[in-house]
């Protein structure tokens, strides 16, 4: 029961919700972040006063105590539950609890509170004269947008964005505070058995998983390397 | 009635009165070139005219049509203005290349746009083998085929300019604006540039508004000189008029700064 194939196993079902919770929050968080960051720089006062508000608040407390808002209270004021998942494909609804979903919400908001931060401080690093170029030559809005700001804006800020993502891998083990049973929960339901050599086991996923990413943005930039903004 | 005439233009920031009712007429293929000081209001009268600043009031029309009235243009929707300043490009000081696109890019992308959206629309519009044949003509025009798949960043300022002409006609402009096109670059590339928008006057007979310092190029390609200075609606006239004739103390005044700046 305590070989190293059947920890193995252990910790992989755990670091499965992690992966889950890691590429589900960047899947929604980027693109919610982009539409913050739109309404933080929106013309329109109100909006943007308000997304500056929110920004402010999401960013200024722990992700900790907005999971547990986030899973608590709307049950407790509302009597609002988090959703059971009945697919009937097994994996799926014991992967996607009602704990995960909560979390998953959590870590989306507040990540896309810290994208949209960055985005923001990308698209107003874009020289005016880009977008006066686009209006002059007849394009549309949108069009300056997506055709000539957005790459340059993705250039500028995937720095600061692989530092939240780096952040990101190792947050997911926040979820564990509401016992979601991902890679953390397993190491420490070990420990507590008396396994000390797992928890050193759950680090090593950890960092193996942010390597990936770390070479992954790398050629990412690598990418990009052919232009100058 | 002249091609193009623009009428008692008036634009101030806040308190500061910048254009005090600027105006000038412009025949079809003539050059006028706009000198002054700096800070006289040269680039906000271009921005003017290409829309990129509104008027506090004034007028602009182009072969009859009123395209901008101070009175009603803020009122303007973007579609609007955006169907209104296709009658005029403008290449601007520092270039402005979008450094993602290679210069054959850079000069696709709004033909490109501008077909798609005239097919959309049911129009006539070129295939996508036209649209390639017309950038390579364009490349041609400020010589630059053999740079064609260089981004931005691989280009001299020279180069990036010529880049930045030839994509201002992309949409067949009615008059080219040109603000300082020179002043960005070092002193032994100008004369590539200069030398391309004298042949698109000789050549193509484009109508052209340049903004420059560059006193023997604007006497010798103008038809008219614009003389911007504070607080005036400014003169205008023949090179010969404002060059040599003038009695004008400002123009004398700025022009003795420029030929002593030569002499130095
Ligand atoms: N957007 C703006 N807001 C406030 N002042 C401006 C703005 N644009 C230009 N100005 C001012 O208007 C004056 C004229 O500027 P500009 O047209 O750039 O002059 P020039 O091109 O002749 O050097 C300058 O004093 C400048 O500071
Ligand atoms: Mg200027």
């Amino acid at each position: 029961m305590t070989t190293f194939g059947s920890i193995t196993l252990n910790l992989l079902n755990g670091f499965t919700s992690s992966l889950v919770l890691f590429f589900l929050t960047l899947l929604f968080a980027l693109p919610l972040g982009l539409m913050m960051a739109f309404c933080s720089m929106s013309k329109f006062k109100p909006l943007s006063i308000l997304m500056k508000i929110i920004v402010w608040v999401l960013r200024g407390t722990p992700l900790m105590l907005q999971i547990f808002v986030i899973f608590y209270v709307p049950g407790i004021l509302f009597g609002f539950t988090w959703p059971i998942m009945h697919t009937g494909w097994e994996w799926f609804d014991t992967v996607f609890s009602t704990r995960l979903i909560a979390a998953l919400v959590a870590f989306i908001i507040n990540y896309a509170a810290y994208f949209s931060e960055i985005y923001r401080g990308g698209i107003q690093s874009i020289s005016k004269g880009q977008y006066e170029a686009g209006h002059v030559l007849g394009m549309t809005k949108r069009d300056i947008f997506f055709k000539v700001i957005l790459l340059q804006v993705i250039k500028r800020i995937i720095p600061p964005m692989s530092n939240e993502v780096i952040t990101l891998v190792k947050d997911t083990s926040l979820a564990n505070v509401i016992a979601v049973t991902e890679l953390m929960y397993e190491a420490h339901l070990l420990l507590t058995k008396g396994l000390i050599w797992p928890i050193f086991y759950a680090g090593v996923f950890y960092l193996v998983f942010n390597g990936v990413v770390t070479v992954g943005l790398g050629y990412l930039e690598k990418k990009l390397d052919y232009f100058k903004v | 009635m002249a091609f193009l005439e623009v009428r008692e233009i008036y634009k101030s920031f806040g308190k500061s009165n910048i254009l005090n009712g600027v105006g000038f007429d412009l025949e079809n293929g003539e050059v006028l070139s706009i000198i002054g000081s700096s800070g006289n209001g040269k680039t906000t009268l271009l921005r003017c005219i290409n829309f990129l600043e509104t008027v506090d009031s004034g007028t602009v029309t182009l072969n009859g049509e009123l395209l901008l009235d101070g009175e009603s243009s803020k009122k303007e929707k973007e579609s609007e203005i955006r169907e209104k300043r296709l009658h005029f490009g403008l290449v601007f000081q520092q270039f402005n290349l979008f450094p993602q696109y290679t210069a054959f890019n850079n000069i696709k992308l709004p033909l490109e746009l501008m077909e798609k959206e005239r097919a959309k629309k049911g129009l006539k519009s070129l295939t996508d083998g036209d649209i390639d044949k017309e950038v390579h003509s364009l490349l041609k025009k400020v010589g630059l085929e053999a740079k064609k798949d260089l981004y931005p960043c691989q280009l001299s300022g020279g180069q990036q300019q010529r880049v930045a002409i030839a994509r201002a006609m992309a949409l067949k402009p009615d008059v080219l604006c040109f603000d300082e096109p020179t002043s960005a670059l070092d002193p032994e590339l100008t004369g590539e540039v200069l030398k391309v928008i004298r042949e698109l006057k000789e050549k193509e007979k484009i109508t052209m508004i340049i903004v420059t310092h560059e006193m023997e190029f604007a006497k010798n390609i103008s038809d008219k000189i614009l003389f911007l200075s504070r607080g005036t609606a400014g003169e205008i006239g023949t090179p010969k008029q404002l060059f040599e004739e003038s009695d004008n103390p400002e123009i004398r005044k700025f022009l003795k700064t420029y030929s002593e700046e030569q002499t130095i």
